[in-house]
């Protein structure tokens, strides 16, 4: 039996007002939210998990702060379809962080756990 | 705006991330460790664009959050004796490449009857990305996340052969049936569990539902029982266990259960699992 894993989205935060400080929160049923597909041996168990805690996302020397990552679901039992894992993280906004006309971009890591 | 030192070729390239669709087989490693043992993975690249890879052995405990019943985890740790070849592949779309684990046990490791544990790690490398040509407005900010991923999947060496000793206990927790094994041998439990309801009519036995299970050495586990129903807290119910597939070696336990509706049925449960509840060898069927 074969397990297979397949990233099928990135997570985008709505663009945002430069220097404007603020919570940018994306919930994992977002449809901006992260996606990534599991699946393994049928009645298995399995966890997931963003590694880090926070990563910074970059722009040249600047970056914007992600942190609070929450999978879902973070654990389970492989049936016989695969299982869709949705990802949401907070994006921390300060009132410094005024470089605009960019796009910020980090590369947490989405983990999955085969158990037994 | 945090400042960060990064290089300049950082700022010109910025920072991307590598996609890649994993396919691993099989999805576990068993060995016994009486001599060295070389098992293969097929590793495939189902993406659309290539991938770099990195395979490592790392210790199970930095990934499952089992509780353990006793400290010293790290001596069961079998990362120490496996070895990996190659340790990074670079696979082109829909290409695949062998990789070999193997487990070498020393002396030390072979007087030690017992299950070891590790992972194998599968982990997706960074590289960077020409910049796609920016949009926004210069008063706005896009911000995206591109996920690496890991897969890790499980390593088992066995010393010796030996079986599990394990004791069950049963509880609700937030209103639901919950059942915990404890296992205090060197040897894990990994196989099949059927649970029936025998205290209404015991002429009558409903399977009320069929799942694996497992527990490592020295360790205890619980379970969510999947049941269509609402379980009677007052009826008695029976779990059996059948260790390992092989008919030559399985062996089968039962155990009484009564699911007590208590917030901390937990702690107490855990407590007189070795009063309560005691396994018997039973024929098989």
């Amino acid at each position: 039996m074969a397990q297979t894993a397949t990233k099928v989205q990135d997570m985008t935060f709505p663009t945002t007002v430069a220097g404007d400080p603020k919570s940018v929160i994306i919930n994992y049923a977002d449809e901006r939210a992260g996606v990534f597909t599991i699946n393994g041996t049928l009645g298995s168990l399995f966890q997931t998990r963003v590694v880090q805690t926070s990563v910074d996302m970059i722009y040249g020397s600047y970056a914007v702060t992600a942190s609070n990552f929450v999978t879902n679901p973070s654990s389970g039992t492989f049936g016989k379809s695969p299982i869709t894992v949705r990802i949401g993280a907070t994006a921390t906004i300060e009132s410094g962080d005024n470089y605009g006309g960019v796009t910020y971009s980090g590369t947490p890591t989405f983990e999955v756990v085969y158990i037994k | 705006m945090k400042r960060m030192f990064f290089s300049l070729l950082v700022m010109i390239f910025g920072a991307g991330a590598l996609n890649a669709n994993m396919m691993i087989a099989p999805t576990k490693m068993e060995a016994k460790l009486d001599r060295t043992r070389t098992e293969s993975f097929i590793l495939v690249n189902k993406y659309k664009e290539p991938a770099k890879i990195e395979i490592l052995a790392v210790p199970e405990n930095n990934f499952v959050s089992v509780p353990l019943i006793k400290d010293g985890f790290a001596k069961y740790d079998l990362s120490p004796y496996m070895k990996v070849s190659p340790k990074v592949v670079k696979l082109q779309p829909e290409k695949g490449r062998t990789i070999r684990v193997s487990v070498v046990p020393t002396k030390e490791l072979k007087a030690e009857p017992g299950d070891y544990v590790a992972r194998v790690l599968f982990k997706t490398l960074e590289r960077n990305l020409t910049p796609k040509k920016q949009k926004e407005k210069a008063e706005t900010v896009s911000m995206k996340i591109n996920f690496l991923f890991n897969v890790t999947i499980p390593a088992y060496g066995t010393v010796g052969s030996g079986q599990p000793a394990l004791k069950a206990y049963c509880f609700t927790e937030n209103k639901k049936p919950v059942v915990g094994l404890i296992n205090t041998a060197a040897f894990r439990y990994e196989g099949n569990a059927e649970f029936y309801n025998v205290s209404d009519d015991t002429t009558k036995v409903t399977k009320l539902f069929t799942t694996d299970m497992s527990v490592f050495r020295e360790a205890s586990r619980t379970y969510e029982v999947e049941s269509k129903g609402a379980l009677n807290t007052k009826d008695k119910y029976t779990l059996k266990l059948i260790n390992g597939t092989d008919p030559k070696t399985q062996k089968a336990y039962t155990f009484t259960c009564s699911f007590k509706d208590s917030k901390n049925m937990f702690l107490e449960a855990v407590e007189k699992a070795g009063e309560e509840l005691k396994a018997k060898k039973v024929k098989k069927s």
